[in-house]
């Protein structure tokens, strides 16, 4: 025990390979992710609310079945079943991350399609607004006030999620971080570092949050 | 039930342009709105007057398809706005042409239910395209 538990060498020698897998995973598996969960979340909240019974209540079926399994179970499972389909296992990640999250984006939307009041929904109808327009110009832009808290909420847990790459062998940051310490027996610096950029990273995306939502309120 | 409703016209000579016919509407149990027959005709200035829970409202919201009737028909413009008889059957119209004939009805709503996303100009040119 003559090494001290804290090696700045070790720390300058891994840090360039972190930060590139942050930026090359971590960072582009969350904005795809984030832009996948958005959209389709908003697609799934509107099924759910405007469809037939025929389409709704497979639907429903498919968002509580992707709610109730854990995102690690998802990961292995889409990978052992795609990647004979799909050369790009980061590809699978991203995609099975942003369907995860797709699930609850829609139940933030929902709630927030709900907080609007029913007299706008009226007042759409009275002016003979097509479905497509009453949605576009008068429900989204509302619904989206409400749930920006949740929905920032939702993108920082995503960013923090990409660690579970691991089990697809993505060399994502933490997986870097590991292997780093398995070769040269120093964990403290490489998972230290790899906490800390996460930690530095989710700040700004945090307060960039709540001024977009000073700014709709 | 507004009771101070002519059934079949208010005296207008022209060919009405809302027509109520046998309009029943229930909420749950309570019928609000039981076999209502009258006519508007074009330019006709008619004013609804009853105690409080009689109908008023419902009357204008039925025209604005707010609500959906119980049974019977409104006609506006000769058009036939939520169902239409065919066939000696009762049927719904289709949305596309219940959204062309209350294009030409407008209304005011007693709490207004503007668009609070909306500047005050986009609230007053907010309509259709068609």
């Amino acid at each position: 025990m003559n090494e001290s538990w804290w090696s700045w060498d070790h720390a300058a020698a891994v840090l360039p390979d972190l930060l590139v897998a942050f930026f090359k995973y971590t960072l582009v598996a969350t904005v795809l992710g984030t832009l996948i969960a958005v959209v389709l979340g908003l697609v799934v909240a509107m099924v759910r609310r405007i469809s037939p019974a025929i389409i709704r209540t497979p639907v429903t079926w498919v968002v509580e079945f992707i709610r109730m399994t854990p995102l690690v179970v998802q990961l292995v499972f889409a990978n052992m079943v795609l990647s004979p389909y799909i050369d790009s296992t980061f590809a699978i990640g991203i995609w099975v991350l942003g369907i995860h999250y797709t699930t609850y984006m829609a139940e933030v939307y929902r709630a927030g399609i709900d907080s609007v009041p029913k007299g706008q929904w009226e007042a759409a109808t009275a002016l003979s607004l097509p479905q497509m327009r009453t949605w576009r110009a008068v429900i989204v832009p509302q619904a989206i006030r409400s749930t920006l808290p949740a929905l920032g909420n939702y993108a920082i847990s995503m960013f923090k999620e990409t660690p579970f790459f691991v089990v697809i062998y993505i060399p994502e940051m933490v997986r870097i971080a590991q292997t780093y310490g398995g070769d040269t027996f120093r964990y403290t610096e490489s998972i230290t570092l790899a906490g800390l950029i996460f930690l530095v990273s989710s700040y700004p995306t945090s307060v960039l949050i709540r001024r977009l939502e000073k700014k709709l309120a | 039930m507004p009771e101070n409703i002519a059934p079949g016209g208010t005296g207008s000579t022209s060919a009405p342009h809302i027509e109520f016919r046998d309009v029943v509407k229930s909420f749950g149990d309570n019928t609000v709105l039981k076999n209502l027959n009258f006519t508007v005709g074009h330019g006709e200035r008619v004013t609804l007057i009853g105690p409080s829970g009689s109908g008023k409202t419902t009357i204008l919201r039925l025209v604005m398809t707010l609500e959906e009737l119980t049974g019977g028909y409104i006609h506006v413009a000769g058009q036939p706005l939520q169902y239409e008889e065919k066939g000696g059957r009762r049927q719904r119209v289709p949305d596309k042409q219940r959204r062309r004939t209350t294009t030409q009805i407008g209304m005011v709503f007693q709490h207004f239910n503007l668009f609070p996303n909306m500047t005050v100009l986009e609230n007053i040119i907010e309509a259709p395209s068609t």
